[in-house]
């Protein structure tokens, strides 16, 4: 199916595109690593110099960086939490009344939380935008995925917006019967089950069905199995990927002996 | 030794049956139609994990940890959003727990849902705290953030707000989500229920 489901896949006609998902996942592993062990946050911010090239040739840069609107909330309360509350506080920056203290620790950490966070997410973002997740599983699929687990990422992708509905549709039904959705708190746990009941029954008859069919079509058969969509490996990958791994190693062996 | 290893992967594997693998995505679907819920009756509950029980109920123990973990995998997939997977474990272990619960037919009687629904929670919380602690310094971006900013303005000790803050929040939600999975098996026909293996377990 050409439909991605329920992903925030753009489709656009960049370099990065067309680029193999698994190079893609390699630059993404690469900085899930690295931000989890380079030395400190500054390092770490480093990293988006990378990203924004990189999303301007992908043709995403404003929606790149969009997970800070989502973000910072988070963050805001992760810098409270930390800077007043970290647990191995040793260095204090400053005494506020009523007996609370801003420690200089808890703030450092909190910063090397919140670039790790934000790093990741944008990298992780920028990979979900320009990678169809069929391409991502058929390619993973070819390195030994098992076809099973790649079944069920797809599916699940396409399904979700599906049980959206149907779930909407239920409770709408429902509230037709006159089921209590206000009111007081026990009235309304009690609407629980009328509401969940039926999406467990269709889900069930779903389940047996769709198996069913599946198994009509050879499912569980072994052999080669093949896919409507399929990413090759091509040079311009291998060059991108003996790049990443290098520049990797080597920032980190900066960041720990500078 | 060797032999007693191969026919663990044996059963392991008997329990992905075609069935186990079309509910898995099904489960996840649930899992996250779950919110949709609680906001139509205006609860300040997640839900997020009924799917997962669910498959525990009708396909045991490991089917319920895979598909819960997967939950997670997806969602970063879907939303790029890699810091879901590490908390992926949560989810792992309430599928192994619940499904374990079934394994052994505790379900069977009614009060034992209210006792599962506790550890759950219990290893919920210890399991989240830990995990946002390592990866995210303590937050894990929903609204138990605040009541843990509650707790530690209050003086409580970090550990004690962390994993406190969300006992409280998590509770209700983990009892509700073994309680609704439960009394729907319970009410399933006879025509579905066969055709997975661990529902006798709890019917």
């Amino acid at each position: 199916m050409a439909n991605a489901g329920l992903t925030s896949y753009i489709e656009k006609n960049s370099y990065f595109h067309k680029v193999n998902p698994l190079t893609k996942l390699l630059i993404l592993i690469c900085v899930i690593i690295l931000s989890f062990t380079l030395k400190n946050f500054i390092y770490i911010l480093a990293l988006l110099v990378i990203i924004i090239p990189i999303a301007i040739k992908s043709k995403v840069l404003s929606m790149t960086f969009s997970p800070i609107f989502k973000l910072y909330f988070m963050f805001i309360l992760l810098f409270f939490i930390q800077g007043f509350f970290h647990p191995y506080a040793t260095e204090k920056l400053i005494d506020l009344p009523f007996g609370f203290t801003l420690w200089k620790d808890g703030l450092l950490y909190a910063a090397y939380i919140a670039a790790r966070i934000f790093v990741m997410m944008v990298f992780g973002y920028w990979f979900v935008l320009t990678t169809h997740p069929g391409d991502l599983v058929s390619s993973l699929s070819r390195i030994g995925l098992p076809h099973a687990l790649g079944y069920i990422i797809l599916t699940t992708l396409q399904i979700i917006p599906r049980f959206r509905t149907q779930m909407q549709t239920i409770i709408d039904a429902q509230r037709s019967r006159g089921l209590e959705t206000q009111g007081n708190l026990i009235q309304r746990l009690k609407s629980f089950v009328p509401l969940l009941g039926p999406l467990f029954m269709g889900s069930v008859q779903q389940a047996v069905e769709k198996s069913m069919a599946l198994e009509a079509r050879a499912f569980s058969a072994k052999g080669e199995k093949t896919s409507y969509r399929q990413a090759t490996i091509k040079t311009k990958d291998k060059v991108i990927m003996v790049i990443t791994v290098l520049f990797s190693i080597s920032w980190e062996v900066l960041s720990w002996t500078l | 030794m060797a032999k007693k290893k191969s026919s663990f992967w044996d059963k392991l594997k008997n329990e992905f049956t075609t069935t186990a693998l079309v509910l898995i995505p099904i489960g996840i679907a649930i899992n996250q139609v779950g919110r949709l819920i609680s906001t139509a009756l205006s609860l300040p509950i997640f839900l997020d994990t009924i799917g997962t029980v669910f498959m525990a109920m009708l396909s045991g123990p490991w089917v319920a940890a895979i598909g819960g973990f997967l939950t997670n995998v997806v969602t970063a997939i879907a939303y790029g959003r890699p810091t879901s997977v590490f908390f992926g474990t949560v989810q792992l272990a309430i599928g192994l727990i619940a499904g374990f619960a079934v394994y052994k037919t505790w379900l069977k009687k009614g009060i034992n849902v209210l006792w599962t629904g506790i550890v759950i929670a219990l290893m919920a919380a210890l399991v989240s705290s830990f995990i946002s602690t390592i990866v995210a310094g303590g937050v894990s971006g929903s609204g138990v953030d605040l009541v843990v900013g509650i707790f530690l303005a209050a003086g409580q000790k970090y550990w004690t707000s962390m994993i406190g803050a969300r006992l409280i929040t998590e509770s209700i939600d983990k009892i509700l989500a073994v309680f609704i999975p439960w009394i729907s098996v319970k009410r399933l026909p006879e025509k579905y229920a066969r055709m997975f293996k661990y529902t006798s377990k709890v019917r």
